[in-house]
């Protein structure tokens, strides 16, 4: 029984991190939405623009994973195996 | 749609049944070239054949190939993504024979993305929630390249449990399956079926006590259909929310090796193995895997451990489903 709850207690801590994950990864998104992307159908565009526009993407993206691995580091070893 | 739903059960009943005719030869393949794995986590280290996955490759491809022309489908994409999987599966088979280069093996991987990008079977236009269609004519074929050797990497990264590999790959394909279906791209959905079904098929052989390995050939053959099924299908993003848990595992295993490293090379496991249970290296020099994230503190059996891996992939997939119903429709 006891080794169930602690099995169910990492089990949730994960899936808690996912679902943090996930919504960072949204607000990614809306962030790219508002500054980036507004008029990311129009056909013509400057390659100037457009280059910035994937750079900024990118380093999004890459800042998305960094705060990723900071958090599982957070929840490794000052959560679970404290 | 009714159509589709048949290209879909004729994919799988095909697929399954290709990969079970395959297994007998995979395990003599195995056996004949002296193939053999140790299973680490059982008390006595049995040794087993580790070249099934050529069974799932086999049963999926033989199946897709079929769907593809008894269902008229576009056969330059049939091309590229027999392409794809094959050079995938020769890179694996090559690393069950003999270890690779930890810095080449990733470069090889996105060569296995080279066919689509040469057959122009890819659209640079990728969904993104809130965003919706964006232009990427430019970098979109590196992302291609990339995306076929983190995704191959991640899939393999999970292999390293019995059914591990298998049984979350097969849950995170649900939702590139229901998405597919939602939006006819019926390529990307006789690929999936297809995968889906090879991958059930062989969970009697490698669920807990295996009997016979996915390897390499298997896990980055799995990866590259699952890439190809992104790229074909446009559902790029749904495939990285529905294979969250895998990403995860492998980008923290190469950060925290500080780069990509021989597993050889590590000093510290991330696990102990006492009496058949599982449970996670304190020390903060070992690698951080979510196998160790499961087992912190919490000593596990090994059937255990795999169910929570597919209780992970689950809820990734429903993540991925509520971001597409909410947010990309």
């Amino acid at each position: 029984m006891r080794e169930g709850k602690k099995c169910s207690r990492n089990l949730i801590a994960v899936m808690v991190l996912l679902t943090i994950v996930w919504g960072l990864f949204l607000a990614v998104s809306i962030f790219l939405t508002v500054l980036l992307f507004q008029d990311a159908i129009i056909e013509k565009i400057l390659r100037p623009i457009s280059l910035i526009r994937v750079l900024i993407g990118v380093g999004a993206f890459l800042a998305w994973v960094y705060v990723w691995k900071k958090l599982t580091e957070f929840l490794l070893y000052k959560i679970l195996l404290r | 749609m009714l159509i589709q739903y048949y290209l879909a059960l004729a994919a799988v009943l095909l697929s399954a049944l290709f990969t079970r005719l395959s297994i007998p030869l995979s395990r003599y393949l195995s056996k004949r070239l002296n193939l053999l794995g140790v299973d680490a986590h059982k008390p006595d280290s049995p040794l087993i054949p580790k070249t099934g996955g050529l069974a799932v490759a086999v049963g999926a491809l033989i199946s897709t190939a079929l769907v593809f022309t008894l269902f008229n489908l576009n056969p330059t994409i049939l091309a590229g993504v027999m392409l794809s999987t094959l050079t995938a599966a020769a890179i694996g088979l090559y690393e069950d024979l003999r270890e690779m280069n930890p810095v080449g093996k990733p470069l090889l991987l996105a060569l296995a993305g080279l066919p689509i990008i040469l057959l122009g079977i890819y659209y640079p236009n990728p969904d993104f929630p809130f965003i919706g269609r964006t232009r990427m004519h430019i970098i979109y074929p590196l992302l291609v390249l990339a995306g076929f050797s983190i995704i191959s990497n991640a899939i393999n990264s999970i292999d390293v449990l019995n059914g591990s590999m298998v049984s979350t790959s097969a849950v995170a394909l649900t939702p590139l399956l229901i998405v597919s279906l939602m939006e006819g791209r019926v390529e990307a959905l006789a690929m999936t079926a297809a995968l889906m079904g090879a991958l059930i098929a062989f969970i009697p052989e490698n669920k807990y006590p295996a009997k016979l390995f996915v390897g390499n050939v298997g896990s980055l053959s799995t990866g590259a259909l699952f890439t190809s099924i992104a790229v074909i299908g446009r559902i790029e993003i749904i495939t990285i929310i529905a294979l969250m848990p895998q990403i995860m595992n492998e980008f923290h295993i190469i950060f925290s090796m500080g780069g990509l490293k021989s597993a050889k090379l590590v000093k510290e496991r991330p696990v102990n193995v006492e009496n058949g249970l599982i449970e996670a290296n304190e020390s903060e020099k070992a690698p951080i895997t979510l196998v160790r994230l499961i087992t912190a503190r919490n000593k596990l059996a090994e059937k255990n451990v795999v169910i929570c891996l597919i209780i992970l992939s689950a809820y990734s997939s429903a993540l991925a489903l509520i971001t597409y119903l909410l947010f990309m429709r």
